[in-house]
């Protein structure tokens, strides 16, 4: 029987009596008339787009609708959706308050004259003035568009990434930092993208927990019941009607970790030798999908150790300058016991020779032209070979039965899979620790089929589209190669882009300037450091280009103006200090900031301009995230115009026209990325520049024509059916996975079209960048330094903790913080969001009791943050965990201001090696009672 | 008529609150009361152990719509009374805000309405607040949403599906067999009130 921990919940003690004292006889003095008098107006649905998390789960609005007023009552999932199955979460349930918080701001306001940023006074504005005043600054300090960077935050990465690309294209600036992209997205998922062909897990597949047996989550806090619905779901119904086995890796109890079967508490920062030891464990056991390895991987592919000493795989295309598509790779067959050549780009080993019999491991002495020559498979092998279950269990700190038990089942628990993963702790080794369990799941074979990483549609899509025009042969000429990568799926699209658009330096929108991270790692050369390769819109160097230290061809180049829509860098990108330098620097001479609520980054804003919330905008017909059901759908607003504000799509044309930005560019771009008519994109977006047309009722409205098209439909036919359903499926999942199985039947987004346990992408990063481990082909062991002296081994005492950290089910960063209803459920555990968990052994040494106020220093950075502490069995007594939701500090915010532990002010602005996400847990803190 | 029921499988509860919310935002509920609101359905965490062996669970309560109700049998003036569906609800014209039904239920589901929670109700939902007098409040297993045909706000957005709603006489309906297998069981049922809310646990 369970105890019952502080807040009573049966209150069997008040059954006789007492705890009752909130019943204040004041309250009892009369009865009020009852107002039976209802509101006018009648009750109607409009679908819409939950946005306050990546999730994006399909709701429907339940709307007072009176003539032209529309006041939103309740929103719930809704039921014809298979994406979240008609739930939703606390957050999702919130919406009505954000769309009505009393703290959003209503009109343009301008910096008072003469005051400073950071300092919030502001005076209101009409959008007019607003326009006239960021205009007048443009000219003024003559600012070029490669001198203008956004900031692309949440609500432009997730939902308005079409108007994103236009508003840039429009005036031909390559500047775009994505967040949460980097934080969020690149610096945890690049090790699974590399491997299996994706670019953000969060969108393009779902881990079928409906069909798994067996589920292993490791760096996943929020993927599942953090919160993300469309996860959750299958989760909690894999677990109650299916069986499915879980094993949760987390250093803390979180949420998942509760519901498993088996808790394992490793050492923070070891994921990536815990991951090494199942690897090790499983091979050694030869519990691994022999024959999809052999066919639809590189596992095969044979490697050579290269004049640098790094793994190289025979026929690789070593020129950093090319995008690393091969004319051919090689195999061992077992069958003729020789040497031959698969296809450079294929989906399957056996493509052209069913008779082959790919070896996976070499025979020992193997040599190709005098080349010693060894698998990739053999080089996992080689790489894991030290991670033996006693090593596994003292580095990471758990119990050798433990690691036996985990190399046991996932040798013989079929379906099992591997959870990609979604807000972890980083470190340096993140993204190999990430590469380590795609391939762990590659191994077991769940790849697109039940149980295991189901793509979405787009993803086929895209890929279909793309090996075509390879294999017909059309894309021999390096431009028309360039652009159809860019415009495929998945992690072709994101290198096409990447390499082809953003840092070539040579795109012909961007008039020869690449994206300021290009000229940064010039930057990083000159003082003998190496660029970071794996950095798709990224803020690394920005504030080296505000401050004028950047060059790119013999010109300087600056950022002198910034554009910040719905992010808060100064807390998400960690290191407030150096975000504060870098806004309050003069060389910025314009500041935007886009938001609904006055985040803590609308103080250092010259121009503050008001957002729309999801009820109030319009949008372009979407696909439905993760769903492996092929389905579109779209938003309806359901809430009549609140004050001045304006959608962040408009305000998009309104800054375009500040550049004299041209919607014909936009429309370019537009129409090359969906593949819609330029005609009707250049007409439509017109109306969006000349201010007739909101921008996303302009995408809307091409989109319906567009689709429709295909769809057989009239325009206004589809618009119909979308705002009484929703969503509308087209095909479903299971059907797409029989007929575009990915890798079965079409290749996978990676360079080779197989699943890469050898990454052609990374061997690619070594000549581009020259070698690191950080991103080694295949994989290797990196020790980490959690600081000076304290190395792998390293075990803290006395004062001193590793540090981790996560989030609640019920927050979202800034998006939700200052939400009154969801900040008031947080407020019934203020112990557990807003202080630092420590478990009582420890406390107890350090005369620490529960609530008592404690300073936290960080022992890198000397960072220090003060809050309180909570006592807690639910963590690992050598770490301290804190929320991450938290720490907002503008005082406009009534919910959010001042609560909880800001990370920004704890963990430094350092860039990861392969992403330039942050090394936001690689550091260990000091506690003191104050 | 039906006998309305639910199940709680505090299994599959993930922890979520998003019932808490759902609950807030149809019955308009004063989330923001002081130090963490005042709710129909509250998600309770509950902890054993020490590490690493700590079990860490999150207990969902509502009112159980007791078959013979203690808060019903104090009520001085009638305004809490059972409907044709087995709900036990409250006639706020009746109810005198005496509170002696909120010291008689043993599952503490009860609390007050207040002067200010009606002043806060305007402010948050405007023309649309519900509320216009005090009075005890309680869960109505969302009375008017099924008058409409629809789940209960709790459980229709419950994450976990941990909370399964419907009607105890029907044969068929997914709670009256995890009730009738003896899978779920009602809490504290020696205090004989008989209550038509179960758990799996
Ligand atoms: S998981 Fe919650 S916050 Fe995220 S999209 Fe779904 S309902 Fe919205
Ligand atoms: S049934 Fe309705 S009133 Fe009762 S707890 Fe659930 S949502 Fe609230
Ligand atoms: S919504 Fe369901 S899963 Fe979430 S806390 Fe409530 S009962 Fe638990």
């Amino acid at each position: 029987m369970i105890s019952l921990n502080r807040r009573s919940f049966l209150k069997i003690s008040s059954l006789v009596g007492g705890g009752l004292m909130f019943f204040k006889p004041t309250a009892k003095a009369g009865l009020y008339t009852p107002n039976v008098k209802k509101p006018k107006g009648s009750i109607k649905y409009y679908p819409n787009i939950c946005s306050f998390c990546s999730t994006a789960c399909d709701i429907v609005v339940r709307t007072r609708v009176n003539g032209d007023f529309k006041k939103p009552q309740k929103i719930d999932g809704n039921e014809k959706s298979t994406l979240n199955r008609g739930k939703i979460c606390a957050r999702g349930q919130s919406g009505i308050r954000t769309v009505y918080n009393p703290d959003r701001i209503t009109h343009p306001l301008i910096r008072v004259e003469g005051s400073k940023r950071g300092e919030w006074k502001f005076k209101k504005a009409t959008w007019q003035e607003a326009y006239d005043y960021i205009a007048k600054k443009v000219k003024e300090h003559n600012i070029k568009p490669h001198e203008f960077s956004i900031f692309a935050g949440q609500r432009a990465c997730a939902y308005e990434r079409l108007g994103a690309f236009a508003f840039l294209a429009s005036i031909g600036s390559p500047n775009m930092i994505g967040s949460p992209m980097q934080q969020c997205v690149m610096a945890e998922h690049a090790g699974t993208d590399v491997t299996v062909g994706t670019m953000t897990t969060h969108d393009e597949f779902l881990v079928d927990m409906d069909n798994a047996k067996l589920l292993m989550t490791i760096g996943s806090n929020a993927a599942i019941a953090g919160i993300s619905v469309s996860r959750g779901v299958r989760f909690a119904h894999g677990k109650e009607y299916n069986k499915m086995e879980i094993i949760a890796v987390d250093p803390r109890q979180g949420e998942v970790a509760a519901k498993a079967d088996m808790w394992v508490p490793i050492k923070p920062g070891t994921d990536l030798p815990f991951l090494m030891g199942i690897i090790r464990g499983v091979m050694e056991k030869k519990g691994y999908e022999d024959q999809f390895l052999r066919r639809y991987t590189t596992a095969p592919f044979l490697l050579t150790e290269n004049a640098d000493g790094f793994p190289e795989a025979l026929g690789q295309n070593t020129n950093p300058q090319e995008l690393p598509f091969s004319q051919g790779y090689y195999v061992y067959d077992e069958i003729t016991q020789t040497i031959v050549q698969v296809p450079g780009f294929t989906n399957d080993n056996l493509k052209e020779n069913k008779n082959l019999k790919p070896a996976l491991f070499a025979p020992k002495g193997l040599t190709y032209q005098g080349k010693a020559v060894k698998t990739a498979f053999d080089y996992l092998w080689d790489a894991v070979q030290k991670a033996t279950p006693e090593w596994t269990a003292k580095i990471c700190d758990i119990p050798k039965k433990t690691v036996e038990e985990i190399i046991y089942k996932f040798s013989t628990i079929r379906p099992a899979t591997v959870y990609p993963g979604w807000m972890d702790a980083r470190y340096e080794t993140t993204v190999p620790a990430r590469k380590a369990a795609a391939i762990l799941n590659v191994m077991l074979g769940a790849m697109d089929k039940p149980g295991g990483w189901i793509f979405n549609p787009e993803m086929r899509e895209g890929i279909e589209k793309f090996t075509e025009a390879y294999e017909a042969g059309k894309l021999n000429n390096p431009m028309a190669l360039t652009m159809a990568v860019a415009n495929c799926s998945g992690l072709l699209g994101m290198m096409g882009k990447l390499e082809g658009m953003m840092y070539s330096g040579k795109f012909p929108l961007f008039r020869g300037w690449p994206h300021f991270s290009r000229a940064y790692f010039d930057y990083r050369k000159q003082k003998g450091e190496k660029g970071i390769p794996f950095s798709l819109f990224t803020n690394a160097g920005f504030q080296e280009a505000v401050e004028g230290k950047l060059s790119w061809n013999g010109k300087p180049y600056q950022i002198k103006m910034a554009y910040i829509y719905s992010t808060n860098p100064l807390k998400d990108y960690y290191g407030y200090k150096t975000w504060v330098d870098a806004f309050t620097n003069p060389n910025l001479k314009l500041i935007v900031v886009t938001d609904i609520l006055p985040s803590d980054m609308t103080k250092f804003a010259d121009v503050i301009l008001p957002d729309k919330t999801y009820l109030e905008k319009e949008s372009e017909i979407m696909p439905d995230g993760p769903n492996p059901d092929m389905i579109i759908r779209k938003r309806f607003p359901s809430v009549s115009q609140i004050g001045e504000a304006k959608g962040g799509g408009e305000i998009f044309t309104i800054i375009s026209k500040a550049f004299n930005g041209s919607y014909q560019t936009a429309a370019g771009i537009v129409s090359t990325f969906t593949g819609w008519n330029f005609k009707t994109v250049a007409q439509q977006l017109r109306l969006a520049w000349e201010g007739k047309k909101e921008l996303y009722k302009a995408f809307g409205d091409i989109a319906l024509e567009e689709v429709g098209k295909k769809l057989g439909m009239s325009a206004e036919q589809l618009e119909k059916v979308l705002e009484k359903k929703g969503v509308l499926k087209l095909k479903d999942g299971e059907e797409l996975m029989e007929e575009a199985g990915m890798p079965y039947k079409l290749p996978v987004p990676t360079f080779s079209g197989r699943i890469e346990i050898y990454s052609t992408l990374f061997a690619h990063f070594n000549y581009a960048y020259g070698y690191d481990e950080h991103w080694n082909p295949v994989l290797a062991y990196i020790p980490i330094e959690y600081r000076k002296g304290a190395n792998e081994d390293f075990m803290p005492k006395d004062n001193e903790f590793f540090f981790a950290f996560g989030k609640t089910p019920q927050q979202t960063y800034l998006t939700t913080a200052d939400n009154p209803l969801l900040m008031s459920i947080t407020e019934r555990y203020p112990e557990e969001n807003f202080g630092f968990w420590i478990n009582p052994s420890r406390a107890n040494k350090l005369g620490l009791k529960e609530g008592d106020k404690v300073e936290v220093e960080n022992t890198v950075s000397g960072q220090k943050v003060k809050s309180f502490v909570h006592l807690t069995e639910l963590v690992r007594p050598d770490t301290l965990y804190v929320m991450s939701d938290f720490g907002i500090d503008n005082k406009m915010l009534t919910y959010a201001a001042g609560k909880g532990v800001d990370l920004g002010r704890l963990i430094p602005n350092r860039l990861g090696p392969v992403t330039a996400g942050a090394m936001s847990c690689q550091f260990t803190v000091k506690l003191r009672k104050i | 008529m039906a006998r309305y029921g639910m199940v709680m499988n505090v299994k599959t509860c993930l922890g979520c609150k998003a019932c808490m919310a759902a609950c807030s935002q149809w019955n308009q509920t004063p989330f923001w009361a002081e130090d963490g609101g005042k709710w129909r359905t509250r998600v309770t965490e509950l902890q054993e152990g020490k590490f690493p062996e700590v079990k860490r669970e999150f207990f969902p309560t509502i009112c159980m719509h007791c078959v013979n109700p203690p808060c019903h049998s104090v009520c001085p003036t009638g305004a809490t009374y059972i409907n044709k569906d087995g709900i036990v609800l409250i006639d706020y014209d009746l109810c005198l805000g005496c509170g002696y039904c909120i010291e008689a239920c043993p599952y503490d589901a009860r609390y007050e309405y207040e002067k200010e929670d009606l002043e806060k109700d305007e402010f948050y939902f405007g023309e649309d607040a519900r509320h216009h007098q005090v009075h005890v409040d309680k869960c109505t297993f969302c009375v008017d949403r099924l008058a409409e045909g629809e789940e209960p706000s709790c459980a229709a957005t419950c994450v976990g599906h941990a909370r399964i709603f419907g009607d105890l006489d029907d044969p068929k309906s997914e709670v009256a067999q995890l009730v009738n297998s003896g899978k779920a069981k009602p809490l504290g049922e020696y205090m004989g009130a008989q209550p038509k809310v179960y758990y799996i646990k």
